[in-house]
């Protein structure tokens, strides 16, 4: 099985729950007619097998399952203040996945859902819907739309193409950026759909270091390169994430050879963006995900003491940003820098 | 430990011997055999002595431990014709008749089972009921019993989904003519050494997400704080220490050894021991 992205083998899923309410929607029927050896296991409300008390996140990461259902409204939320939202009037991001394909150590997934079993949901009418209205609630003003906010719908497209129905439906829209993040190696994606209207493509990168450490499962640094370049070869904006980067002795000499090698690979000129970010999370996920994994010497780091956000003390970060900075301002115009 | 429930006797014997359990004596509330890493019990019928049964168990066998895996081995009528009597399955999802809830434990792929589904009723079920779901069951196997809604509801309270293990052999069709006592017995007999190396590959794969890590290094640090009346905080953050240095793969013994021999008497000479002891740890962060 390929680690990089979510194969089209059945071997990545060991089962299905389909609630009874997804059972007949189009995209229910796509996913059960992709993978017909696998069992299926119909549930009531998909909360049932999602919300259940002491599930084990990463025994379930390993022995993966997927939980077909309907998603009740609200379809857009209000985009945290944590994340970026590119200058953009509004920001809101959806969720089509609750949890994602990979299994990254830093993620507050983990601390967020009681189930680490990615649930899909099928009613893609009901997304488009709530798009359309918030487009119409204020014509003039630019919203700024995150579809793989936290999940990865690229890696997830060999299991269920979300844009294959998106992609006509986003190409009309007006005063709407729609950013697909990724960390995908998913090259076959972007030749199948070309840049068209409001998408962008955001690629999360980071040392290769890093990504053996704490991103397991993601592909390599150099197979996402190979695919932001597939990316701007289909014509995309493409927005580079530097985001969580990590401060200590173990990661700081990692950063400044990484932006080097990043932008000796891609061209900067056709980069529109790049945002930069450190290590944070809500607190109390933080303190959830200590208990879960006692294996990740992240959770053992003494951040310093404060109210909501566990992140590094500000002056050890602001002094890493700055030389961050300072290489990153050699390739892209500090405009188009967003801190987070 | 494995813990292990059957309802009846048929069901439990060829597990007794298999496991070489030796009865309990101590133990009066239900029948328990047990030896070193397997205790079984047999609950008797119903879902209220099963839950009974598992609670004891649970409790007996301390099953906050994560390395306990709770088994429910027995009988089940089928109400798909496909399912042979004598066949194995493994249980993905059961309802409890009576409550209407749906209990879902989660399955190992690689136990290589086919898979049912299984509905718990109050009494002995003759026919295929009324059921609204059954019209579209495709290809699920539904089966029928009486006891396993009760273990998944005692098991939630103290396992992990993952630590619940449901295992049936079919009895019949729902229609037990001519099924004796030695009909079963034969049934499970042919069945004991494929249900043990199910729950051995279950019980060993669990393992591999036990979140006691380094349980003596702990142990000895948990006894070094208590013995100098460390407060909560102070224990932490020398645990976390501790588990930098394990996960690092440096040897924190000799450090604990050594604070085992600290004699301290005042609170400052307690802090100063607490300063020390996490410096030494720090310093076999490898």
């Amino acid at each position: 099985m390929s680690t990089s992205d979510a194969s089209s083998k059945s071997a990545l899923f060991s089962a299905i729950y389909i609630e009874n309410a997804a059972r007949d929607y189009p995209a229910t029927r796509a996913v059960l007619e992709k993978y017909p050896e696998l069992p299926r296991i119909p549930v009531r409300r998909y909360r049932d097998v999602f919300n259940r008390p002491r599930q084990n996140l990463l025994w379930q990461k390993d022995h993966r399952a997927l939980i077909l259902a309907v998603k009740e409204p609200p379809f857009l939320y209000p985009g945290p203040e944590v994340c970026q939202d590119f200058g953009a009037d509004k920001f809101f991001y959806t969720s089509f996945l609750l949890g994602c394909p990979f299994r990254c150590d830093y993620c507050y997934l983990q601390g967020m859902y009681p189930s680490s079993y990615v649930t899909a949901f099928v009613n893609l009418e009901d997304f488009k819907g709530a798009i359309d209205d918030e487009l119409a609630r204020a014509p003039r003003e630019n919203l700024y739309l995150a579809l793989s906010y936290d999940t990865d719908l690229i890696a997830f497209d060999p299991v269920f193409p979300y844009l294959e129905e998106l992609y006509p439906f986003f190409a009309a829209k007006k005063n709407l950026t729609a950013e697909l993040r990724t960390k995908s190696a998913n090259t076959a994606f972007f030749a199948r759909y070309p840049a068209s209207g409001p998408l962008v493509a955001a690629f999360s990168l980071a040392p290769d270091e890093v990504i053996r450490r704490t991103e397991k499962f993601t592909p390599s640094l150099d197979a996402r390169l190979r695919t932001i370049r597939a990316a701007q070869d289909a014509g995309y904006s493409v927005r580079l994430c530097f985001d969580p980067v990590f401060v200590g002795a173990e990661y700081d000499a990692l950063y400044e050879p990484f932006f080097e090698t990043v932008f000796s690979r891609i061209d900067p000129e056709k980069v529109s963006a790049v945002s930069h970010g450190f290590f944070r999370m809500n607190r109390t996920f933080f303190r959830r995900i200590r208990k879960e994994r006692p294996d990740s010497p992240l959770y053992l780091t003494d951040f310093p003491k404060s109210e909501d956000i566990v992140t590094y003390d500000e002056q050890l970060a602001g002094a890493v940003r700055e030389r961050h900075l300072a290489v990153l301002s050699r390739y892209i115009p500090k405009e188009r820098i967003f801190i987070v | 430990m494995i813990l292990l429930i059957a309802a009846m006797k048929p069901e439990a014997d060829p597990l007794i011997r298999f496991y070489r359990l030796k009865k309990d004596m101590t133990v009066t509330a239900f029948p328990v055999f047990r030896s070193d890493s397997v205790a079984l019990v047999i609950s008797g019928t119903g879902k209220l002595r099963s839950a009974a049964a598992a609670a004891m168990l649970l409790t007996m066998y301390d099953a906050r431990k994560d390395d306990t895996l709770l088994v429910n081995i027995g009988f089940a009528g089928s109400r798909t014709r496909s399912a042979a009597p004598g066949q194995l399955f493994i249980v993905h999802k059961i309802t409890d008749a009576d409550t209407g809830r749906d209990y879902y434990p989660d399955v190992l792929p690689e136990s290589g089972l086919p898979r049912a589904e299984l509905t718990t009723y109050p009494r002995p079920v003759f026919e295929p009921p009324e059921d609204s779901s059954a019209e579209d069951s495709g290809d699920r196997v539904l089966l029928a019993d009486m006891e396993a809604a009760g273990i998944m509801e005692s098991s939630a309270r103290f396992l992990e989904t993952q630590q619940v293990l449901i295992l049936k052999v079919v009895s019949d069709l729902l229609s037990p003519d001519g099924l004796t006592a030695d009909v079963l017995k034969g049934y499970m007999d042919d069945r004991v050494s494929d249900l043990a190396k199910i729950i051995q590959t279950v019980y060993e794969e669990n393992g591999r997400y036990r979140k006691e890590l380094f349980a003596e290094e702990t142990a000895k640090l948990l006894d070094v704080c208590q013995m100098h009346k460390f407060t909560r905080d102070m224990t932490r953050q020398l645990e976390r220490i501790l588990m930098k240095v394990c996960l690092s793969g440096g040897d924190a013994m000799p450090v604990l050894d050594e604070a085992r021999t600290f004699t301290v008497f005042t609170k400052t000479e307690g802090k100063r021991v607490f300063e020390h002891i996490g410096c030494q740890l720090e310093k076999r962060i490898v």
